[in-house]
């Protein structure tokens, strides 16, 4: 038995038959591809934070994946909730930036014109800003800088 | 016996013509590699420089909108989502 290679003869994908069991609390799903998440990350982590922080030190107590269920939810939940508020609010400059994006191998260099409408919008409609953890201090960030060398 | 003095430059079309072949080509090549890369991705460029986590995205990009290559921005996920994934099944040749 090989352990793993690439498929020759496809017939098709695996589609789960079963259903989830009754005690694990059902929640719908996140319903953005790649480039509309990597747009909304950085606020996504400035609103969820709270739950993002539970989650993680939930699964630093227990490697049991019963055991963060509840806290996993709660952390989509509040994802479904920022992406509904983006797309009532900020919806224009949200699908320029990620269209953008898409177009560019998904390089946030090569979005900054439309990264700071967006960014703009949802600061005035929704007061997040975008901040990149660990980046050196007192000195502006990469996407605030006018005309930076290293991109 | 030459008069060096008075030999003038001129172009060496002969000498640079198989150069000139070359760059056609390749600039021919380019381009058809180009257009279909883009033709078979929706019109959009080709992913490059893609990671571990690049490939993991797309492959949920795909289990969600049936391409690895097509975006969506919905507030929920199909429903078939939930049931779906990118393992390929294949039947055994010797079984």
């Amino acid at each position: 038995m090989t352990t793993h290679r690439e498929g020759i003869f496809i017939k098709g994908l695996w589609v789960e038959k079963g259903s989830m069991p009754e005690e694990v609390p059902a929640v719908p799903e996140v319903g953005c591809t790649s480039a509309p998440l990597l747009s909304m990350s950085y606020f996504f982590s400035a609103a969820c934070k709270d739950y993002s922080e539970d989650f993680v030190l939930c699964k630093k107590e227990s490697g049991d994946p019963r055991h963060c269920l509840k806290e996993g939810r709660r952390v989509t939940r509040c994802a479904l909730d920022l992406i509904a508020k983006l797309k009532a609010n900020c919806d224009e400059t949200w699908t320029k930036h990620w269209e953008c994006l898409d177009a560019n191998n998904q390089r946030l260099q090569k979005c900054r014109p439309q990264e700071r409408a967006f960014n703009e919008c949802v600061f005035t409609k929704l007061g997040l800003s975008k901040s990149i953890p660990d980046s050196p201090e007192g000195q502006p960030q990469i996407h605030l800088k006018e005309n930076p060398i290293f991109k | 016996m030459i008069n060096r003095m008075s030999t003038k430059l001129i172009f060496p079309a002969e000498a640079l013509s198989s150069l000139a072949v070359i760059g056609v080509i390749s600039v021919a090549v380019a381009w058809g590699v180009k257009s279909v890369q883009h033709w078979e991705n929706d019109g959009k460029p080709k992913r490059w420089n893609v990671d571990k986590w690049d490939r993991r995205m797309m492959e949920r990009d795909s289990r969600m909108t049936g391409n690895v290559n097509r975006q969506q921005a919905e507030i929920e996920a199909p429903p078939q989502f939930s049931r779906n994934s990118a393992l390929e099944l294949e039947t055994p040749l010797l079984s």
